[in-house]
C-alpha cells in the first residue's frame, strides 16, 4: 500500500469516528450494489426477459449480496482497524505514562515531604542528625543490659526553646544509642537517666550518678555544631559545641 | 424499473434454490462453455478494464463480459471487495458521479501505482502462460530420455 493511500485512510479515521466511518462505508456500498443490480436488471430487461426474471438474473449474476457486504466490511475494517488499534495502543500508553508520571510525582512529593518532616525536636529530620550514644555501667563496673534510658534534650533554636524526651534500653553490652535527637547547629542540653532494677542514675554531660548505675562514655554528637553567639543563659550542664 | 431491494433475502447461488431465471441462465451457459476465472487474475482484469478511463463497478463487470464474449464466469459481486481492496492498496481512487442512466454511481479510476501494478501482473501472467505453453508443447517421449 502506498503512503498516500495510508495517509488518506488515516485522514478518514481522524475526521470521523470509526462507527460513523463504517456506517458511511456500508451505506455507500449499498448504493453501489443497488446501482449495479438496477443496471444489470435493466440490461436483462432489454434482452427480452420479464421484469421479475430480469431482477432475478441480475441477483443471480451478482451472487450473495450479504457475503459481498461482509467481505467489503472486512476490507474496510482492516484499514481503519489498523488505525483504531494504533489509537487504542497510544491511548493505553498515554494512560500508563500519565499513571507512571503521577506515581513518580507522588514519590517525589513524598521524598520532598520527608526532607521537610519535622522531627520530635521541632527540627527537620534532615537537619536533625545529632545522635546520643553512651554506656551504662553498674557499680561493679560491668555493663548493664536492658536498662531503661531516658534522654531529655533541650535546644534553643532561633527565637525559641524546645524540649523533647526519648527513651530506649541498653543492649547486652550496656550501650545505648538514640539517633537524630537534635540539631547540632543549635545550642542544646541533654539530660540522661538510666533505671535498672530499682537503681537509678542521672547524668548530665557524663556526671557520675549519685547511686547505683553510672552513665559513662556519654558521647557528644557526631557532628559538632558551630560556636553560637548571643547564647541565652541556661544550665551549666548544657552542652554546647566547642 | 422499480428499485431493487438489495437488503432482501440473499440468493445463495446455484443449487436447489435456482429460480426459473437461473435455469434460463444455465441453459444459455450450456451453449457456451465458460472458463472459471483463474485465481488471482481478477485484479488484473479490473485494472485492465480501467485503463481506458474511470468506470463504475457494473461497467467493469460489463466490460469484462463483453471483452471476453461472456467466456469468463465472474460472480459480479466479487468485483466489489476486489475494487475496495485495490483502492486500499492505492491502485485505484474512487469518486461519486452520475452514470449514463443519470443515477448516482461510484466511479473507480486507475492511479499511477495501479498502472505499475497492472504492468507487473501482466508480466507475471505472460510468464505463466509461457511456462504452461512450454509444458504443453514439450515432447513427453524426449523428456523420458
Amino acid at each position: 500500500m502506498n503512503l498516500l493511500a495510508k495517509l488518506k485512510e488515516l485522514s478518514d479515521y481522524v475526521n470521523t469516528p470509526l462507527l460513523v466511518n463504517a456506517e458511511q462505508a456500508r451505506n455507500e456500498l449499498k448504493d453501489e450494489i443497488e446501482f449495479h443490480l438496477e443496471s444489470s436488471a435493466k440490461d436483462q430487461l432489454r434482452s427480452g426477459l420479464s421484469v421479475d426474471e430480469s431482477v432475478q438474473v441480475a441477483k443471480e449474476r451478482f451472487g450473495d449480496v450479504s457475503a459481498v457486504v461482509r467481505e467489503c466490511d472486512q476490507v474496510f475494517g482492516s484499514g481503519l482497524m489498523f488505525w483504531h488499534r494504533l489509537h487504542q495502543c497510544i491511548t493505553v500508553a498515554l494512560v500508563a505514562a500519565v499513571g507512571w508520571l503521577g506515581w513518580y510525582v507522588m514519590g517525589l512529593q513524598e521524598k520532598f515531604a520527608d526532607t521537610n518532616l519535622v522531627a520530635a525536636t521541632g527540627y527537620s529530620i534532615r537537619s536533625t542528625d545529632g545522635d546520643l550514644r553512651g554506656d551504662v555501667i553498674g557499680e561493679d563496673g560491668r555493663p548493664v543490659s536492658s536498662a531503661h534510658v531516658l534522654a531529655v534534650v533541650k535546644s534553643w533554636p532561633p527565637n525559641g526553646y524546645r524540649q523533647q524526651s526519648y527513651m530506649t534500653t541498653t543492649g547486652k553490652d550496656g550501650t545505648f544509642e538514640i539517633r537524630d535527637v537534635y540539631s547540632p547547629n543549635h545550642d542544646y542540653e541533654v539530660q540522661v537517666s538510666a533505671i535498672q532494677n530499682g537503681c537509678e542514675s542521672h547524668c548530665k554531660c557524663g556526671d557520675r550518678a549519685r547511686s547505683g548505675l553510672t552513665i559513662s562514655k556519654f558521647h557528644s554528637p557526631v557532628k559538632q555544631p558551630a560556636p553560637q553567639q548571643n547564647k541565652r543563659p541556661r544550665s551549666k550542664t548544657r552542652w554546647t559545641s566547642k | 424499473m422499480a428499485c431493487i431491494d438489495i437488503l432482501g433475502e440473499p440468493l445463495k447461488g446455484r443449487g436447489p434454490r435456482v429460480s426459473e431465471a437461473g435455469k434460463l441462465m444455465a441453459k444459455k451457459a450450456k451453449t457456451k462453455r465458460k472458463a472459471d476465472l483463474l485465481q488471482g487474475t481478477l485484479d488484473m482484469l479490473i485494472l485492465k478494464s480501467l485503463v481506458a478511463g474511470a468506470q463504475h463497478g457494473y461497467g467493469v463487470a460489463k466490460w469484462i463480459q463483453e471483452t471476453t464474449s461472456d467466456s469468463l464466469t465472474i460472480e459480479e459481486g466479487s468485483l466489489y471487495p476486489a475494487l475496495h481492496r485495490m483502492q486500499k492498496h492505492g491502485w485505484l481512487t474512487s469518486e461519486w458521479g452520475v452514470s449514463d442512466s443519470n443515477r448516482k454511481a461510484r466511479f473507480y479510476r486507475l492511479t499511477r501505482s495501479g498502472r505499475a501494478q497492472l504492468k507487473k501482473e501482466v508480466h507475471a501472467w505472460e510468464q505463466l502462460v509461457s511456462a504452461i505453453g512450454m509444458v504443453l508443447n514439450s515432447n513427453i517421449a524426449e523428456a523420458k530420455q
